[in-house]
């Protein structure tokens, strides 16, 4: 697989480069660009087209939630970049701000994943490919919350047909899922099929199903 | 004020116009004096204010209507000029207590204490000028607002005859005015109530001497009443002016008061606020450089090396502890959640945290609304003192939260059905800290509770211009 070119957006400087020296250690990642603001961000996106961005959520001017306007800027222009949101916000709200309208391309990741390059560069990778992923911590917060809003579409699903959606949000494939939650991957595709059905997500690329799956899994959530 | 002027000249006048009567004209000038010198004070330091207006009017139209009393003793008796001016002094008296009705109304803020009560004013405006001017065509002898010797009235009618009395019907204007009065400060606050005690007894005062003059006279005899009804003139004047004056001071203080907490509450707010920022850009943003590092060296370090490996892992694990600390440290100094998301979000988020089964009402126009940092952080904090209470000390997993919004003011009630305890009023750490809080931001804090019935905290916040 060719190296993924990414722009790192950081306003720490500590932060930022030790950031982009642990992504190009992994030699699958080229850091392209590494800028402090959203600003600087936008542009570099602009002029460099890169496959992915790692920003953080809180940077200057308004130290709020310039990452997430930033990346629903990115999705909205360049629909092909992936956008990884690391934020310190163990919240919900600030994850159901980011897949507002549609989770495609975008990963909410906590900034404590900073010390695991292995999921950066998954989420990178697969932000680009289109798909999502939520820090798991966000996912149990989510699914404490569905049982408080008890009117949800989700109600239908099974113990174990959620365990597996809340894989599918973490953007792992069938064979990664079966090998977690131990199950063959005949029965994962069981489950998906029966998720699908009731979420009545119909027939379309499995990929789109999936992260259809994930976005109705946030919204009900959310709701 | 100039025409109130210009009569008060009039009547002071009367000696040299009436010397025989110069005595009764001043003696029933000392009350109309009273109001019109308190009436012009009041308006010199409070412009504008209606109980200012009215006391000068009650003053103006009284003098006017003695001043023309005066006029018309002098005009040729049993002449059409003469019945003129005593009708129009007449009129001009009884108005005078209409006025004292509209001012005892409108006191002490200004405004009616109902909006229905206007009508009944109206409706008594008009039928004193009635009432007077039927009266007047029924007196056979021109009438006098000082009982002044007259001619014969040449616009007497003597079908009207038995409603030349009606004149005391003017008098039920003052008692109207009372009973309202006193209807107003049943429900008054303490503030308005402490204005409006001394106008009261001074008023009623003045009204029982009006409707007892005749009784007085006789028993007291007639200095003795005229001594003691200068006396209430002067006093009752005094104190709708030194109450009017006292209100505004007071309320003006305690506006000042009310600013000053409300800066005070802002300040607090950015206080923490700044606290969890320096926090997250200073140690949290520390601490995360640091865990690249590690994870660096970890990724660097050549095979084989298992030990070291093992213990930068290690490492790395305990600074992502020491940054989760720090991270709920921050959150519970301020929210960031708060500030970006608003209220409900960071309630729903704060609620997921807790092993507790919490349900929670938001009402639609609350959901998405702001309502400005010291009343949002007020009542996020109300919701988390009371659901921790319920884990702490309910024994129960019950809890149930709920955040409305109407008229202009937030509600957050936090309820549980679960141990209760004896006596809410007595002070608490934790609840005296949010009473506290919640008083800072403008609103007020209702603890509940009974034991074996549960607990309910409520919390009610002015959010006026928000929702």
């Amino acid at each position: 697989m060719s190296e993924l070119r990414v722009v790192l957006a950081e306003d720490s400087y500590l932060v930022r480069e030790g950031t982009r020296q642990l992504l190009e250690s992994t030699e699958e990642v080229t850091v392209v660009a590494a800028v402090g603001t959203a600003d600087e961000l936008l542009d570099a996106v602009e002029r460099l087209r890169p496959d992915a961005v790692l920003t953080d959520i809180r940077m200057p001017p308004g130290h709020g939630t310039e990452g997430i306007r930033a990346a629903h800027a990115i999705r909205a222009g360049h629909p092909g970049v992936g956008v990884v949101v690391l934020s310190q916000h163990a919240d919900e709200g600030y994850a159901l701000e980011l897949f507002r309208d549609g989770a495609d391309g975008l990963a909410y990741l906590l900034k404590e994943r900073i010390g695991d390059r292995a999921q950066l560069v998954h989420a990178l990778a697969e932000t680009c490919r289109g798909g999502s992923v939520v820090d798991p911590v966000l996912l149990d917060a989510l699914v404490g919350r569905r049982r408080r809003d008890p009117s949800s579409a989700l109600d239908e699903l099974t113990g174990r047909e959620l365990d597996v959606l809340r894989e599918m949000a973490q953007g792992r494939s069938n064979a990664a899922i079966a090998a977690r939650l131990y199950l063959s991957e005949s029965s994962i595709e069981k489950h998906i099929g029966a998720i699908f059905g009731k979420l009545r997500l119909g027939d379309g690329p499995e990929l789109h199903r999936r992260v259809a799956a994930v976005v109705t899994y946030l919204r009900a959530a959310g709701a | 004020m100039l025409p109130g002027a210009a009569c008060a000249f009039a009547v002071l006048l009367s000696p040299a116009v009436l010397p025989d009567q110069a005595g009764r004209v001043l003696t029933a000038a000392a009350l109309p004096f009273g109001f019109y010198a308190a009436g012009a004070t009041a308006r010199a330091l409070r412009p504008g204010h209606p109980v200012a207006d009215r006391l000068l009017a009650v003053g103006v139209l009284h003098l006017a209507g003695i001043a023309g009393a005066v006029a018309g003793a002098r005009l040729p008796g049993g002449s059409w000029p003469a019945a003129t001016v005593g009708w129009v002094s007449a009129v001009l008296f009884a108005s005078g207590f209409v006025a004292l009705l509209d001012l005892l109304a409108r006191y002490p803020t200004g405004q009616y204490a109902w909006a229905w009560v206007a009508g009944p004013v109206r409706v008594a405006a008009v039928a004193t000028a009635i009432v007077t001017t039927v009266a007047v065509l029924g007196s056979p002898r021109i009438v006098s607002v000082l009982e002044l010797p007259t001619g014969p009235n040449p616009a007497h009618l003597a079908a009207l005859a038995s409603a030349s009395g009606a004149f005391l019907v003017a008098l039920a204007a003052p008692l109207l005015g009372l009973g309202l009065l006193l209807a107003r400060y049943r429900g008054a606050s303490v503030l308005d109530r402490g204005q409006m005690r001394w106008p009261i007894v001074t008023t009623a005062v003045l009204v029982a001497g009006l409707v007892s003059t005749g009784l007085a006279e006789r028993v007291l005899g007639p200095e003795v009443q005229t001594a003691l009804f200068v006396g209430a003139a002067t006093a009752v004047p005094a104190s709708f002016l030194i109450g009017l004056l006292r209100r505004t001071e007071e309320a003006d203080r305690l506006a000042a008061v009310e600013e000053s907490r409300a800066r005070i509450a802002q300040v607090a707010v950015s206080e923490r606020r700044r606290i969890e920022r320096d926090l997250h850009d200073g140690a949290q943003q520390q601490l995360l450089a640091l865990l690249a590092r590690v994870e660096l060296a970890r990724a660097r370090l050549g095979e084989g090396d298992e030990a070291v490996e093992r213990e930068l892992g290690a490492i790395g694990e305990a600074i992502g502890s020491v940054h989760r600390d720090l991270r709920e440290l921050a959150r519970g100094i301020h929210p960031a959640v708060l500030t970006d998301c608003g209220l409900v979000e960071a309630v729903r988020s704060a609620l997921a945290r807790l092993p507790l089964d919490t349900r929670l009402d938001v009402s639609p126009d609350v959901e998405r609304s702001r309502f400005g940092e010291p009343v949002e952080a007020a009542a996020y904090f109300l919701v988390l003192e009371g659901v921790t209470n319920v884990l702490k000390h309910a024994d129960t997993a019950d809890a149930h939260v709920s955040i409305t919004a109407a008229g202009g003011l937030l509600t957050v009630t936090v309820r549980d059905p679960g141990r209760g305890f004896a006596d809410p009023r007595e002070p608490r750490g934790g609840l005296t800290g949010l009473r506290d809080r919640l008083a800072a931001a403008g609103g007020v804090l209702e603890v509940t509770s009974r034991p074996g019935y549960g607990t309910t905290l409520r919390g009610v916040l002015p959010v006026a211009g928000h929702v």
